[in-house]
């Protein structure tokens, strides 16, 4: 593609670090990082972020939660003021405004500590009132059913907020644990992907939609859902109508799965590390699993049947989701763009494959996933077993987990507040059979790979 | 070899001053794509790495790369103008 100058295009994506910048990926890195780091300097010192870290007790009765507040309401300050700094930065960096963020983030705070408040009652577990379920059903029944007013919007950023605490939660996974799983989630997630791109890709061709929307549906389904479906619905050049219809598709299943899930994972008593690698599988989008995932790892030791613990439940979903399915993207994309390009009639002019793309679209937050556990891993590296469970995890670790912990409860509010079912494009029939089908297979699928093929490697993970 | 190498090199050329991205039809403003989609917000974001520099071509309603180009383009003076001085 030339032009009489050669000129490149001004409104070419730019590239260099500047770039990094332009994306939330650049600054989830940056604010989950910069957490990661300075815990391991004060770990190193002799000091931990545990000041920082707040976070509601355990309680039985509303004054111990009154008595928290009274003495730790610095922390809390602290805390709140840390979360808008960094969000503010970043979002004034994105070209949003930081006036309209302020009072919309300090109630999106205030809502957060209220859920953490209720999924820390002793009783929260018997009445199934776990954290992120409890975030998203309180979002989406406000949004629903009352409406959320146009001032709270600019705080709603779920996605900055799960990618952070994504990062975050690369701190709490040794490396080494990533090199010896990695591989066999990516085996899984590959497996399943292929497979229910190529059921959904297939009916929906059959049902006589053009390859552009059944490729943005396939994709949405297989791979990591709106993210996906909106990469390859630009490589592809698929109508704004086509995506509307997919994104609409994904949410409803999405949302759908973060309840079942974790409630059929139940039933069948599913080891955490089990039921985190099907979640990995079979949910459609980051912050939809890490709900589901962070639920289910919320029932271990409380529900009698559930082996495992909580944090293997996260762990193997992140594996299977972010390792194994998200770092694809790009390739997708670009195969995909080729494809329609060189073999589909039914395409756009204005997309054309671009190879570069494959790096472009790469969710950059999960290089800050694997570089905050490779900085974590080396802070601890000296420790044995013993030393690592007394010293590292309670100053290290768990307050990274803790903010990790409200990273992403704001998320889980955003969606759920985000998540309006009648601003939603009118789903079709057809796209709904086709996509419904390939939820079918690689729920199947994703069982059996979990449960049977892989079921004593995800059970025992990191044991 | 030197025809798969022209293909790479074709694949990796950058959009061009001519190509969608310098069109008045093509909106790449995060807000508005967010707004046109409902529900994109939710689960994903305009302003994700893996959102590159897709945008809304506002003729064919269609979601594009930008590194195409079809008759209906339409000079957008200001980015242009902006190139010539460069």
């Amino acid at each position: 593609m030339t032009t009489p100058t050669g000129s490149v295009s001004p409104n070419e994506p730019s590239a260099g670090p500047t770039a990094w910048f332009a994306k939330e990926d650049g600054w989830a890195i940056l604010i989950g990082l910069a957490i990661v780091l300075t815990g391991s300097a004060l770990f190193w010192n002799g000091a931990n972020l545990r000041w920082l870290a707040a976070l509601p007790p355990k309680w039985a009765s509303p004054s111990q939660v009154t008595a928290d507040l009274v003495t730790h309401w610095p922390r809390y300050g602290a805390q709140y003021l840390f979360w808008l700094a960094a969000f503010a930065i970043a979002l004034r960096a994105l070209g949003r405004s930081i006036g309209t963020f302020v009072p919309a983030f300090s109630f999106l705070y205030l809502a957060a500590y209220a859920i953490f408040v209720l999924g820390q009652w002793e009783g929260s577990v018997r009445y199934n009132l776990e954290p992120p379920l409890v975030a998203l059903f309180v979002g989406l029944a406000v949004a629903n059913l009352i409406g959320v007013p146009r001032w709270l919007a600019p705080a709603l950023r779920g996605e900055l907020y799960i990618k952070t605490g994504i990062v975050l939660l690369g701190a709490t996974v040794p490396l080494s644990l990533i090199l010896l799983a990695g591989p066999i989630a990516i085996v899984q997630a590959s497996i399943v992907s292929i497979v229910t791109f190529a059921v959904i890709f297939g009916i929906a061709v059959r049902f006589g939609l053009d390859r552009p929307f059944a490729a943005t549906l396939g994709v949405g389904g297989a791979v990591c859902g709106v993210s996906a479906a909106i990469a390859v619905a630009g490589a592809v050049g698929a109508r704004k109508e086509q995506a509307s219809i997919t994104i609409s598709i994904v949410v409803l299943w999405a949302i759908a799965m973060i309840f079942a899930l974790p409630f059929v994972a139940r039933g069948l008593h599913l080891p955490t590390g089990v039921a985190g690698a099907w979640i990995g599988t079979s949910e459609f989008a980051d912050a939809a699993g890490i709900a589901a995932a962070q639920t289910y790892g919320g029932l271990a030791g409380k529900v009698d049947g559930i082996s495992g613990t909580a944090d293997q439940a996260l762990q193997a979903f992140t594996l299977v989701k972010v390792v194994g399915r998200d770092v694809w993207i790009g390739i997708w994309a670009v195969v995909l763009a080729i494809v329609a390009t060189t073999r589909w009639e039914e395409r756009s002019a204005g997309s054309a494959p671009d190879v570069r793309e494959i790096w472009r679209r790469f969710p950059k937050f999960v290089l800050g996933f694997f570089l905050a556990s490779a900085l974590v891993t080396a802070a601890t590296a000296h420790y044995d077993l013993a030393s690592y469970n007394r010293e590292a995890i309670p100053n290290l670790i768990a307050p990274i987990k803790d903010l990790r912990s409200w990273a992403f409860i704001l998320s889980f509010l955003s969606i759920g507040l985000t998540t309006r079912i009648g601003d939603l494009a009118a789903t079709r029939r057809k796209p709904l059979i086709a996509f419904t089908a390939g939820v079918a297979v690689n729920l199947a699928l994703g069982y059996v790979l979990s449960v049977h093929l892989f079921g004593a490697h995800w059970a025992g993970l990191g044991q | 070899m030197t025809r798969l190498f022209r293909i790479a090199a074709f694949l990796a050329s950058p959009a061009t001053a001519d190509s969608c991205t310098s069109c008045h039809h093509f909106d790449r403003a995060p807000d508005r794509i967010e707004d046109a989609m409902p529900g994109l917000s939710a689960l994903a974001s305009a302003q994700a790495s893996t959102f590159d520099g897709n945008g809304l071509c506002r003729f064919h309603d269609r979601i594009i790369n930008g590194r195409g180009r079809c008759p209906a383009f339409v000079d957008q003076p200001s980015s242009n103008a902006a190139l010539r001085l460069a």
